[in-house]
């Protein structure tokens, strides 16, 4: 006997079901522009809503037209190309990975970044401390020189994808298991840290305050050009998990099951690590470390729409793109001189968050 | 008609499926029997590729399935394994799943009237939005059969189908298989451990010892010495209520 009262098919149930989801989107994205619109009037200098949405227009003049343009809308913009780049990355690697835990930090992706970049602050002088700690000789010359064609976000965007390629190697040598993949990233994010730690045991005060202030993951540092990369690398991003959407929906029940159903498993795997370590590399190269958010909203998105590729990767992106963006808006407004970075306040808020949802069950 | 000819297959140079050949027709019921180990449950991944075999050939209605792309593959052989995760999709989803090999980006409206239609055949339509892993062993082992079928193959490879499952869904579970094989004309390959399970639901049996065939024989062939050569143990056959039953014997 069905459950339905009515004579409404299992189909039309089911289509009912999508489309109430689909609303439930639609509110999301409606949210964060709003959120966008008032972070874009909140600040030091106040914006009516109408001259925001005349200076988003491009119809404003003066000063507003600057404000707008030229500083809130940047960071607001990074902070949801952001947001949606690391929920991106976190879901890729939870759904080939098979593992909840599964985002940049807990495979060191992210402190390799941060290593990556410290070593540019630090040893190649790129913080503008003026001194590096590599001592006179023609090696170190040769170095600093190279450091001076070099970026800091160049050198953070090498250490995360140099610790994307050990986990890969070791993966594919090794042929370990996705959950010997999370201890292997586990094990050498505690590496990159220890590295990290060392090499500003030897810096001078100025260098390991530079190096300290860049790890701190924040939304206000990149310019159009660099929202620019970012937004093309995970527009790509999305094109590809979306075109494996139902891949990874075969992986749900297993890596034999999905073999039965025709999907190559083991590129899958490649193909999705490298993309996931990308956009996370580029998102830590210019903005730092910017935890939880990666790791959190996949999970938020699969309590409200369940673990289906198809919903959860656009919920995914709207919810880490929200996220940041609430986080950012946050910090900037409600606590302290208004240029606290995002980095830490997604790690407070992020924490207790996550251990919330651990006790409430957590969802593949 | 599927043809498995010379199948070899190798974890490290040791032989885990060695030189394994049979045929089976439409409409038919094949029991893979041995012992832990003997190398069923490798054989049927050999079938369709989850395992690559180094040697032998599968023909299916003439044609080489060991060439064809895994995509291609899953049009005409669904498998259902032994080992599955409980997922958080809904039961419709999870049948639809079994489109994928058929679908080109988005299901079309004769992807979900076969979902409709299988979900109301195996009475699973009421639970259509409830989460798998929230469902009995019974029903998610319905929803994994009803996947397989939703992949409209001819061949169905099933790896202990009833392991978990108590005596009633035992039963009813491969009451369905037997019967869907029968209605639709298919074959299936179903590697057991329950030997009155399989006298009660397989046509033939694949009898393997030491990764190679035994014996390849109709259930009404088989003899107890038979069982004492694959299982290492004696036991009676006998007939109870018009079936045949096996009972070990000290």
């Amino acid at each position: 006997m069905s459950c339905y009262s009515d004579n409404t098919t299992a189909t039309e149930k089911y289509h009912q079901n999508v489309k109430r989801k689909q609303l439930i989107f639609a509110g999301l994205v409606i949210i964060t522009l709003l959120l966008g619109i008032y972070a874009i009037s909140k600040g030091s200098y106040q914006l009516s809503i109408n001259h925001v949405i005349q200076g988003i227009l491009g119809n404003a003049e003066g000063n507003s037209h600057l404000v707008v343009w030229n500083i809130r809308m940047p960071r607001i913009i990074a902070a949801v190309i952001s947001g949606w780049g690391l929920a991106l990355s976190g879901l890729i690697i939870q759904s080939i990975l098979r593992n909840p835990l599964g985002s940049s930090s807990t495979l060191g992706i992210s402190q390799g970044a941060a290593f990556g970049a410290v070593v540019g602050i630090i040893i190649f002088d790129l913080g503008g401390a003026g001194a590096s700690v590599l001592t006179e000789s023609s090696l170190s010359n040769k170095l600093i020189n190279f450091g001076r064609f070099a970026s800091i976000p160049m050198f953070a965007f090498i250490g995360a994808m140099g610790a994307t390629w050990i986990i890969l190697i070791l993966a594919k040598l090794k042929r370990l298991s996705p959950e010997a993949i999370i201890l292997a990233g586990v094990a050498l994010s505690s590496l990159f840290n220890s590295a990290t730690v060392l090499i500003q045991y030897f810096a001078s005060e100025t260098q390991i305050a530079s190096a300290l202030f860049w790890t701190f993951g924040d939304v206000a540092r990149s310019s159009w050009s660099e929202i620019g990369i970012m937004a093309l690398i995970i527009a790509l991003s999305t094109v590809w998990v979306t075109f494996h959407r139902w891949n990874l929906n075969a992986l749900l029940s297993g890596e034999e099951a999905a073999k039965g159903l025709g999907v190559s498993v083991d590129s899958l795997r490649i193909q999705g690590m490298m993309i996931a370590a990308v956009v996370s590399a580029v998102i830590t190269a210019f903005h730092g470390v910017i935890a939880f958010v990666g790791l959190l909203a996949p999970h938020i998105a699969k309590r409200i729409v369940g673990s289906d590729h198809r919903l959860v990767i656009p919920f995914s992106s709207a919810v880490g793109a929200a996220l940041l963006l609430l986080a950012d808006t946050t910090g900037r407004l409600i606590i302290g001189s208004g240029n606290l970075p995002v980095g830490i306040l997604t790690s407070f808020m992020g924490a207790p968050m996550f251990l919330y949802l651990l006790m409430k069950g957590i969802r593949r | 008609m599927l043809s498995v000819n010379n199948i070899q297959f190798s974890y490290n140079s040791h032989h885990v499926v060695n030189d394994i050949g049979f045929k089976l027709d439409k409409g038919l019921v094949l029991g893979v029997l041995g012992v832990n180990g003997a190398g069923k449950s490798t054989l049927l991944k050999c079938l369709n590729k989850v395992l690559v075999p180094y040697r032998g050939s599968v023909m299916l209605n003439n044609e080489e399935v060991l060439t064809m792309k895994g995509s291609e593959i899953a049009k005409h052989i669904a498998y259902m394994p032994q080992k599955y995760f409980e997922e958080s999709l809904t039961v419709f989803d999870a049948v639809l799943l079994g489109r994928k090999p058929h679908i080109k980006w988005a299901a079309s409206d004769k992807d979900f009237q076969i979902v409709e239609r299988i979900l109301k055949k195996m009475n699973l339509d009421s639970f259509a939005l409830r989460a798998v892993n929230s469902l009995s062993g019974g029903e998610m082992q319905k929803v994994v059969i009803a996947r397989a079928l939703a992949q409209e193959p001819q061949v169905l490879l099933l790896d202990e189908p009833t392991s978990n499952l108590d005596l009633k869904n035992q039963f009813e579970v491969m009451s369905m298989v037997r019967k869907i094989v029968k209605e639709q004309n298919l074959s299936a390959i179903v590697s057991i451990h329950d030997l009155n399970l399989a006298f009660r639901f397989a046509d033939f049996f694949l009898m393997m010892k030491h990764h190679k065939v035994y014996k390849f024989i109709h259930k009404d062939e088989v003899t107890s010495e038979m069982i004492k050569e694959v299982y290492g143990i004696d036991a009676l056959i006998a007939d109870v209520g018009g079936h045949k039953v096996v009972v070990p014997i000290g």
